[in-house]
């Protein structure tokens, strides 16, 4: 028996934790780390009678979620519990969707451009057609991976478990609000899996759901994986494996292959097929690069869920969704390609500028009205971000604001100062938070293009230096370029050099 | 020694009593009962502070006696001074909270539930917890660790339950009003037992914020009490929209609690008396006789009482059992011996202390609810049970509020039979179930109901019949009430002990 071909089939299951003021049933600050069982109360230790309550801003941060990864948003909702036991799960069950979940039928658009070139990674190609056989490349341009739902649920605590024979749990992080995205198995590899999760981190923190920082665990992904074998013409399907909580990219991709590897073998030697409803679980060892079963195929998990009786079934009204249709805004992929067709700019720049909305609000800014807008760009992609990473800090904490920009590229472009000058300029503004204008006239910088004033300083240099005059007559043209540097140096470098150049030439002709 | 809240405050307001006096008189009573030979066990404990909080109140009261703004002080705080019997089940602050269970040993209570803030804020003394069924899930209080409350009419009797102990408080007189739960009539069953009046208000009326949930869609806190006007006047001031609880609700019309008048207009008063109940099996002799009694007076004074055919009401113990328990299952996993309470640990890793810690923190009847709500609930097992158990549930709401779109209430015994001797039907839990065949749908269709001392059997013992109205109707059946408490009066005033 010989494997003909086989394919990576992957769906991911993504856990993002949302930027809400409070946890999603209390009051309790929604914040990372801090000493363990601080923000804590009744509701989230799951104490007996409390109750819970949703936290204003939880449906809507959903909603904006939804909307920015092109769902549609259900009108009428509910939440359910969905029982387990575990110590770090403080009431027995989550507070999660079940049946209505609040957001369905999306998709995220993965531009080819960013796939490997080795198409063949992981060994199977990127299909054009998704695991139904529909086709999937969008305009030539994208890889389309479907979303199936987006639910909103509470994250549990953390158990830390030290040597010895005792466990602790921090309740700190319990109630936070998630939202669950799932996705239908459409990926087919572990980079587009990978590429998967740097999309969607990339539109939710555009879109301020999520701080989307995946090493404190804003974003997780359990990944699904088997394979479609063909042997000897015959098509078999491997049993699915779930991993679970891959929180950096590099985990996502190396679990990924590694459990593609691992099931072509085990098909290969013990012929383990798929069995509807039954998966294996399990973890990514980063240290020794495998992945490690957690629960084994024939443990039926059975949740028991039930409508959460303590929360009434809610409308998500019109206001609700216009709120969130407005966050959501222009998403960085549309504005990719709005930058380079409006602006000319390279695919680099426009990755630098586009890379958080902050940035690109700033850069649209100060290019509106800016004579020469790949010099905006260069002034902040060059001179701007350098001083942002100096300083470690946002683009909204800088002290200058775009029209400062604006202004230095005009002042330049209108040849007031010359580029050298500008640099003066720029380190002073970010100094002091005063307008170029302002800084170039204190410095006394502005070049000096009324002919008359400069006129009377070229007839002053061309008296005080007969022997150069004499020079010229006899032929020797270069002195033009010395007696300009006179004429400079005695306006002190005001002097506009075009203006003074024509003059220079003029007047010696004329001798 | 005084019966009702209205004697007791102008009591205290002249001077005639203290709530010092009152708290002491509860907790020489208290001393004495456990002494006796068949403790009453209504309260298990009186609350440490109850002395202290009564000193507090006295002292309130005499400067404003002093200073001649009495009145306007018991205006802002009616129930000032006035003790009252807590469920061990409804959080009160700083206390022991058990709910009569082995699991919760030790636990004591962070914060007040709603209601218990509430009646605090309006001057009421919190004075000790009672005796009920394990969280709440019996219809005898003999259910909970600390053994049965017996009845005050009949010591060899049962109190009913689940809370037991605050109708046996109430109805011997240890506390001027009482706090309950209901899930399936856990109110209405012991004040139906023991002889006084116990409402069930609609779902939502009354705060479930610090109450420990059993049944989280038909849970609702009920109030015990010796006269209409001692359940109206806490009602008001416990009831309304709270933060804390989204299920929560205002309640219209509470401006009429304060003074209750007695409903007049019974000519144009329309009772429905479904059919299902009237030839429903196992009804007792004598409650159909004191049930018979009670439409003769309602007749008498020119109410119009039909008999009506709701053949859903026959699927309504089935329907209930099905979410109650489900509920429950789900309510009771956070009892796991991880945060609070009673933890098993024999060192072979928390799945082992999960089912240590379970097995012997609940008692046999909470286990038997907790598996069978488990194995509704479980897809692989049951199928859609708990989807079907709902849209019964669904379907009796609808048909009862159709009921009421041409009827001013529902008129129904509240038990087939008076309270049964302690140890009776122990062992048979479905015999228990049954004895929940009238008081169920109220909490399916989460219509306030009141339960009336409508008279006794043959040998004493009380027989309760309930007025149960449309959601929201709780001025109408509690003026109901009050007219039927002044053309009997006293009917629900504290027994006289036959110890």
């Amino acid at each position: 028996m010989a494997i003909d071909k086989y394919e990576i089939v992957i769906g991911c299951e993504i856990h993002t934790q949302l930027l809400t003021k409070t946890k999603a049933f209390c009051a309790c600050e929604n914040r990372y780390g801090g000493m363990p069982n601080t923000r804590v109360c009744p509701v989230c230790l799951g104490l007996p009678g409390a109750m819970p309550r949703i936290s204003k801003g939880y449906v809507e941060l959903g909603a904006v979620a939804g909307l920015a990864l092109n769902c549609d948003i259900a009108r009428f909702t509910k939440f359910d519990r969905k029982h387990y036991f575990y110590p770090d799960l403080t009431k027995g069950y989550q507070i999660t969707q079940y049946d209505v979940p609040l957001c369905t039928d999306g998709y995220v658009d993965l531009p080819l451009s960013h796939f490997p070139k080795d198409e063949q990674i992981g060994g199977a190609k990127h299909r054009p057609v998704n695991f139904k056989g529909e086709p999937c490349i969008i305009d030539n341009k994208y890889r389309r991976v479907r979303i199936e739902r987006i639910h909103l649920e509470e994250d549990v605590g953390k158990s830390l478990h030290l040597q010895g024979a005792h466990s602790y749990i921090d309740y700190n992080r319990s109630g936070t609000p998630l939202i669950e995205i799932v996705t239908k198995p459409d990926m087919s590899s572990p980079d587009e899996a990978a590429l998967f999760m740097q999309t969607v981190q990339e539109i939710l923190r555009y879109v301020k759901v999520t701080a989307g920082n995946l090493e404190e665990g804003n974003m997780r992904c359990d990944a699904n994986i088997n394979l479609n074998v063909w042997e000897d013409g015959k098509l078999y399907h491997t049993p699915i494996s779930e991993i679970k909580n891959l929180n950096s990219f590099k985990a996502i991709r190396e679990a990924c292959t590694y459990e593609a590897k691992r099931q072509l073998e085990e098909f290969q030697n013990d012929r383990q097929e798929f069995n509807a409803g039954f998966k294996v679980t399990m973890g990514w060892d980063e240290a020794k690069g495998q992945t490690v079963v957690q629960r084994t195929k024939n443990s039926f998990v059975d949740y028991r869920f039930t409508t959460e009786p303590d929360i009434k079934p809610f409308s998500v009204n019109e206001e609700l969704i216009e709120r969130a249709e407005s966050r959501v805004g222009e998403l960085p992929e549309a504005k990719r390609t709005r930058f380079k067709k409006d602006y000319g700019l390279s695919d680099f720049d426009v990755e630098t500028l586009t890379g958080t909305r902050e940035l690109a609000l700033w850069f649209e800014e100060a290019a509106e009205g800016a004579k020469d807008v790949k010099k905006v760009a260069n002034w902040i992609l060059a001179e701007l971000l350098a001083v942002l990473n100096e300083k470690n800090i946002a683009i909204g904490e800088v002290n200058i604001k775009p029209a400062h920009i604006t202004g230095l590229v005009n002042a330049i472009a209108d040849k007031k100062i010359t580029s050298a000058q500008g640099k003066t300029v720029f380190a002073k503004m970010l100094e002091s938070g005063k307008m170029p204008e302002e800084i170039i006239k204190a410095e006394g910088m502005e070049s000096v293009s009324d002919t008359g004033a400069i006129e009377a300083i070229v007839d002053q240099v061309i008296a005080d230096n007969p022997k150069a005059v004499a020079d010229f007559k006899g032929g020797k043209t270069n002195v033009v370029g010395w007696l300009m540097g006179q004429v400079m140096k005695a306006s002190k470098g005001k002097a506009n050099p075009g203006v003074a150049t024509k003059l220079v030439t003029e007047k010696l002709a004329k001798l | 020694m005084y019966y009702t809240i209205k004697e007791t405050v102008a009591a205290l307001k002249s001077g005639e009593t203290s709530s010092e006096k009152l708290v002491r008189s509860s907790i020489d009573t208290f001393a004495a009962d456990q002494k006796s030979e068949k403790p009453l066990n209504a309260f298990l404990e009186i609350y440490e502070d109850a002395i202290e909080l009564a000193k507090a109140c006295d002292a309130e009261i005499e400067a404003a006696r002093n200073s001649g703004s009495i009145d306007s002080l018991f205006e802002k705080k009616p129930l000032l001074g006035i003790p009252f019997a807590n469920k061990d089940n409804i959080s009160s602050k700083g206390h022991k909270l058990t709910c009569s269970s082995k699991i919760l040993e030790g636990y004591v209570a962070p914060y007040n539930a709603t209601v218990i803030a509430r009646l605090t804020e309006k001057g009421a003394i919190p004075l000790g917890r009672c005796n009920q069924d394990e969280f709440a899930m019996g219809s005898s209080t003999e259910y909970s660790i600390y053994g049965p409350t017996r009845n005050p009419v009949n010591r060899d009797y049962v109190s009913g339950g689940s809370s037991g102990g605050s109708a046996a408080a109430v109805a011997a007189n240890q506390a001027l009003f009482g706090l309950g739960t209901e899930t399936g009539g856990s109110v209405r069953l012991p004040a139906s037992y023991c002889g006084i009046y116990g409402l069930k208000p609609t779902y939502g009326v009354l705060s479930r914020w610090g109450v420990v949930a059993y049944g989280s869609s038909l849970d609702q806190v009920g109030i015990l009490g010796h006269t209409p006007q001692d359940i109206a006047t806490p009602l008001s001031l416990m009831s309304g929209v709270d933060f804390y609880d989204d299920t929560s609700a205002d309640l219209p019309d509470s401006d009429q609690l304060i003074n209750l008048s007695a409903y007049k207009d019974f000519s144009s008063l329309k009772i429905a008396v479904p059919k299902q109940f009237e030839q429903a099996k196992g009804l007792d002799g004598d409650v159909k006789k004191v049930f018979e009694e009670t439409k003769a007076w309602f007749t008498s004074k020119g109410a119009k009482i039909e008999s009506v055919d709701l053949p859903i009401l026959d699927a309504s113990i089935a329907s209930y059992y099905v979410i109650a328990l489900s509920e429950a299952a789900s309510n009771l996993s956070r009892f796991d011996g991880i945060r609070y309470g009673r933890r098993v640990d024999n060192g072979s890793g928390y799945d082992q202390l999960y089912v240590d810690s379970r097995s012997e923190g609940f008692g046999p009847e909470v286990k038997r609810r907790i598996i069978i709500g488990n194995y509704v609930l479980s897809e692989q097992f049951s199928g859609d049970t708990y989807k079907k158990g709902m849209s019964v549930r669904a379907r009796i709401q609808r048909e009862v509020a159709k009921l009421f779109e041409s009827y001013d209430i529902i008129l129904c015994p509240v038990c087939p039979t008076p309270a049964f001797k302690l140890g009776e039907k122990y062992d048979d839990p479905l015999a228990m179930y049954l004895s929940d065949l009238y008081t169920v749908f109220v909490n399916l269709a989460r219509i306030p109901s009141i339960s009336v001392p409508a008279g006794s059997n043959k040998a004493g013992l009380p027989v309760g019949i309930q007025f149960a109205g449309k959601m929201f109707s709780e001025a109408k059946i509690l003026q109901l009430a009050q007219a039927w408490e002044e053309d009997h009066k006293g009917c629900g005033v504290p027994v006289k002990e036959n110890v």
